[in-house]
């Protein structure tokens, strides 16, 4: 069943099909909640509440993109979380090894195909990255991860946040401009591909 | 480097890298990227930002988010409940208040029936009254009756037999009905003022009946509207 089919029979109220969607969009949507939150738990459950209302609001959508429109909700969810997170702050749990040592990376980011070199290397970049992004304001968080991170372009990103794509446009460029400021701080353990040039002095 | 770069130019660089600018917003910046080496390096700075934040690639779900009937409905959970209550109560009031009224329409059906045997009725309850002393009386004339008028008066006892037995078989409710004649052929006396008594009294239960008619009926509608706008808002 195609994705158009699935969409109908899901707003008919065919769960099976649903989730069949869920299935296929949930790396997406995960993606967007952990990299803007930051934090595994509190994004599994913006990504389960997204789809929960998604699939109350089905009947709204009427059609375009429904990659956005689900990033949409999950945005909003995001939002929602954070907000709450605010008002009630949470110390995030890291998952922990046999040897009660907080894990960098949970067992799910591991490729079991690379050396252990590169997963070091790739934790550690991945690690300065999610630092930097925690740093930014959630509205550029939301834009850099949008379109670095998810690949959307402009026009789909400014459909996704509800803002003209001039905001997009604004935001983006300012979040990665202090993005650079901040990997900066961790050249040293960028690989060299990534690492910045150091400022020259004024 | 960013910093010699005014924001303006910043964002024309961020979105050149992202080809979003127009044709000739694009040929602006390339003529500029050729004579500016500093902006040239800002935009290699801007490139190597770009490729770190997209080299974190896409996570895999740690699990499936795929929903179960109960999480949909869990959200609502009072909801259906409260749906499933009062749709079960509108049903059982709209069945019951259908009963009463059949019993009720069934009732008045008979009315041919109903008004000799509620006028025998309490006529009977006054023929017991009238028989109690009547056998007493009758206890007393056999003793002066003559043998040709006994057998007269032993039918006379008997019938009065037979009417209290009657009056016993129906019950302690009958004893509020008002009690009037007896029927003429007994020979007992009619008393026409009772009467006028038979409607009030025939009508209390009725009118009983019609209050519970009504107030299923009202139920069953309240119960149903509810179950109707909580299922809308369910659907909503």
């Amino acid at each position: 069943m195609d994705e158009a089919a699935l969409i109908r029979a899901a707003q008919k109220g065919d769960l099976e099909a649903f989730n069949g969607l869920v299935l296929a969009y949930q790396d997406l949507l995960y993606n967007q909640a952990y990299r803007v939150i930051g934090e595994q738990g509190a994004a599994e459950d913006a990504t389960q509440e997204a789809f929960i209302s998604a699939y109350r609001k089905l009947h709204t959508y009427r059609g375009g993109s429904f990659r956005s429109w689900l990033l949409r909700i999950v945005t909003n969810a995001c939002y929602d979380e954070l907000r709450r997170r605010k008002r009630q702050p949470v110390v995030p749990l890291k998952p922990r090894s046999a040897d009660d040592e907080e894990l960098e990376s949970p067992a799910w980011m591991v490729d079991p195909g690379e050396l252990p070199e590169q997963a070091l290397q790739r934790r550690e970049l991945a690690d300065a990255i999610q630092r930097c992004l925690d740093q930014l304001s959630v509205d550029f968080r939301m834009v850099v991860v949008l379109v670095d991170v998810q690949g959307l372009d402009y026009a789909e990103a400014a459909q996704v946040i509800e803002k003209p794509l001039g905001t997009v446009k604004s935001r983006l460029a300012r979040a990665r401009g202090r993005m650079q400021d901040c990997l900066r701080k961790f050249r040293e353990l960028l690989p060299s591909a990534f690492r910045l040039r150091e400022e020259a002095p004024l | 480097m960013k910093e010699r770069i005014s924001r303006r130019t910043w964002e024309q660089l961020s979105a050149y890298v992202d080809g979003q600018l127009s044709a000739r917003e694009r040929a602006r910046v390339e003529e500029r990227l050729q004579t500016d080496s500093h902006l040239q390096q800002a935009l290699d700075d801007l490139r190597v930002t770009r490729s770190a934040v997209q080299s974190l690639g896409r996570l895999r779900a740690p699990r499936n988010f795929t929903l179960a009937p109960e999480m949909v409905g869990q959200r609502g959970e009072r909801r259906p409940r409260l749906f499933n209550t009062f749709r079960l109560a509108s049903v059982v009031s709209s069945l019951l208040f259908v009963v009463v009224l059949l019993g009720d329409l069934l009732g008045s059906a008979r009315p041919a029936l109903m008004p000799a045997q509620e006028v025998a009725a309490p006529m009977q309850f006054e023929a017991v009254e009238e028989a109690a002393p009547l056998a007493k009386s009758l206890e007393a004339e056999e003793m002066a009756v003559p043998e040709e008028a006994r057998p007269m008066v032993e039918a006379r006892a008997e019938d009065a037999a037979a009417e209290e037995e009657v009056v016993e078989s129906l019950g302690a409710d009958e004893t509020s009905v008002v009690l009037p004649a007896s029927p003429p052929e007994s020979g007992l006396a009619h008393d026409p003022a009772a009467d006028s008594e038979i409607p009030r009294a025939v009508s209390a239960p009725i009118a009983a009946i019609r209050v519970v008619e009504i107030v299923l009926g009202a139920f069953a509608l309240v119960t149903g509207a509810v179950a109707l706008s909580l299922s809308r808002r369910n659907r909503s």
